[in-house]
């Protein structure tokens, strides 16, 4: 064998000659990065995510202004260089609300992506990949799903309490069931390919083709699921506290703050404009981030 | 024929389950209506609350207060509101459900109409600066949170031109041009948020169409554009859409919550929101019950109705 591939070398060339011609070699995810920094929709989305996301963790450096602080002989001041986006009904300071408010519901959000990551990959890993727990468990998702997903969030926060922790468990228990299906359809694909066969065949345990074959498959589309459950999330949250059966008012959201500036909608619309577009745009972001990454991590979309 | 008789069979424990699921979530809450109704007055004894809990049974058992709300749930009895002095929670649903389900409907149709035919515009100019400005217009609707949208459409029409009730009410038998004005607003909100995801999903259903070979053979046999695209591609297109219908009557039903809570209207969603501020817990069973319900038997038809479109979808 050595001696054939000695043999072989001339015939080919050089090496080094060979390397030159050939093009820059790049892993399989710096290729997917570069093929997503060419994407618009991804960029525009990743930025501005990253815009929500890092001036909302930023907001001690952004303003001075306490958010809680009230000054009500300065209520519903117009937007000026003390306060951008004015102030509200006790005057305290919207930008500085507005700020804070997204600080909680980015964390939400992201707390709500990391559990159903977890959870929707387990279910689906284990509804897709033994076939005795896929009725039972669709079963169950199929169930949970027939209760409008507002409604069970609802029910759920309605039990456990209006604490903040509670909103990220009910929209997870929701969400769950949306990332479990996605994760279940994949690993069902999957399970039948040969590659999959072949582990298998060389005494490969259900373990070892679960971590080693299947997971690494299953991720691109996780990857663009859960960008989208993001998105699914921050509406939830903004929805539940707006209705007032969860929040409170030392740590408002965004969803609350537009909840609060219902009663003065008529003489200072701009209450309830700010939060609101400050949800608008994050959400915006998560969807095209979504969209992007679709483009880019589906092999079925790519031309 | 089996189909439809293997689709009713799994109804039945569906509704089972999710009236169990129902009952459970609600009942294993934290506080009961003793605890909130008492709350309100000072000066209750420890002994006048337990009465008052005896009285409305809550010192039962779990297993018996369960299959009791069964057995009368079944007959169409779902108990008493504690909230409204001891209205039953039936009549409180009948006279709020016309109202969520007249809201529900006139979205479902707004949705379907302008998402449908958005996705289908944008399909057809692929590429061209109307599909990409038509998927803007969507995708800005998907991630648009609706009771937003709400507030500044009764900021808008509401309080600066004046043209539209900012929220209430009022019967289609009282006064049916007030009915139409009053609904204008929060079904068009609605609808417009689920008339993008309806847009998204036509416009790749109607593309996938698009590039099938029985399409190309019309167009190769030289009919008319027109005629290719709505007497061969859209028919076999919105089929799946159908399903979509299903979904979305879930999602506008959940929708529907929070657009009453923005306009004041009081039907179903703003109903079950009240019992859980108040634990009135028989109305937020009853209520989350009617809707459940009222879901499963929208998607049950159009399961049934996919199988009549599609015929490929009993063998599977």
């Amino acid at each position: 064998m050595k001696e054939g591939a000695g043999t072989a070398k001339p015939l080919l060339g050089r090496a080094d000659q060979l390397e030159a011609l050939a093009p820059p070699h790049r892993s399989q995810w710096k290729q997917t990065l570069v093929r997503f920094s060419r994407n618009v929709s991804g960029m525009v989305g990743f930025v501005l995510v990253l815009i929500v996301v890092v001036s909302s963790l930023a907001a001690p450096l952004l303003t001075q202004a306490d958010p809680n602080d009230t000054d009500v002989r300065n209520a519903y001041a117009p937007s000026s260089r003390d306060h951008p986006f004015g102030t509200d009904n006790l005057g305290r300071d919207v930008f500085s609300r507005v700020l804070y408010g997204a600080r909680v519901s980015v964390v939400i959000g992201f707390a709500v992506v990391a559990i159903t990551t977890v959870t929707g990959a387990t279910i689906g890993f284990m509804a897709g990949y033994y076939s005795r727990l896929d009725a039972p468990l669709m079963r169950l998702v199929d169930m949970l799903n027939a209760i409008p997903a507002i409604l069970l969030a609802l029910a759920i926060v309605a039990i456990l309490g209006p604490q903040l922790v509670n909103i990220v468990i009910a929209v997870s228990v929701v969400l769950t069931t949306v990332t479990a299906r996605v994760v279940r359809s994949v690993v069902l694909q999957l399970k039948g390919m040969e590659f999959v066969q072949a582990a298998r065949a060389i005494g490969a345990g259900d373990g070892r083709i679960i971590v080693r074959h299947l997971l690494p498959n299953t991720l691109p589309p996780l990857i663009v699921q859960q960008s989208l459950v993001l998105a699914l999330a921050i509406l939830a949250e903004a929805g539940l506290t707006f209705l007032g059966v969860a929040g409170s008012v030392e740590t408002p959201t965004l969803g609350y703050l537009v909840s609060e500036s219902r009663n003065y909608l008529q003489a200072h619309p701009m209450l309830s404009v700010f939060p609101g577009a400050a949800i608008f745009l994050f959400v915006l972001g998560a969807n095209l981030l979504g969209d992007g990454l679709r483009d880019v991590l589906d092999p079925r979309m790519r031309r | 024929m089996r189909y439809l008789i293997r689709r009713l069979l799994q109804f039945i424990p569906t509704l089972a389950f999710v009236a169990l699921l129902v009952f459970a979530m609600v009942d294993l809450a934290p506080g009961d209506a003793v605890d909130h109704l008492v709350g309100m007055q000072e000066g209750a004894t420890q002994a006048q609350m337990d009465e008052m809990r005896h009285e409305l049974g809550l010192d039962r058992p779990f297993l018996v207060r369960l299959v009791d709300w069964y057995a009368h749930a079944l007959r169409g009895d779902l108990g008493e509101s504690t909230a409204y002095r001891g209205k039953p929670v039936g009549e409180l649903i009948a006279e709020r459900w016309p109202v969520t389900f007249s809201i529900t409907a006139i979205a479902l149709v707004v949705a379907l109409v302008s998402g449908v035919s958005v996705g289908v515009l944008a399909a057809l100019r692929q590429g061209r600066l109307a599909d990409w400005m038509l998927m803007a217009l969507a995708l800005f609707a998907v991630s648009t949170p609706h009771f937003w949208l709400g507030l500044i459409m009764i900021i808008l029409f509401g309080v600066k031109l004046r043209w539209l009730p900012i929220g209430g009410y009022v019967p289609l038998g009282q006064n049916p041009i007030e009915f139409i004005r009053h609904l204008i607003l929060p079904c068009t909100v609605l609808g417009l948020v689920y008339a993008g995801m309806i847009a998204r999903m036509t416009r790749t259903c109607v593309l996938e169409v698009l590039n099938l070979d029985y399409v190309q053979t019309a167009r190769a046999k030289g009919l008319r554009q027109r005629v290719v695209i709505i007497r061969h591609a859209l028919r076999n297109a919105l089929i799946p859409l159908s399903t979509v219908v299903g979904l979305s009557v879930g999602a506008l039903l959940g929708g529907a919550v929070i657009t009453e809570t923005v306009f004041n209207i009081r039907g179903l969603g703003r109903l079950i929101v009240d019992g859980i501020l108040y634990r009135d817990f028989p109305v937020v069973q009853g209520g989350l019950l009617v809707v459940t319900v009222g879901y499963l038997v929208t998607t049950l038809v159009v399961d049934l109705g996919y199988a009549w479109l599609d015929p490929r979808i009993r063998y599977e």
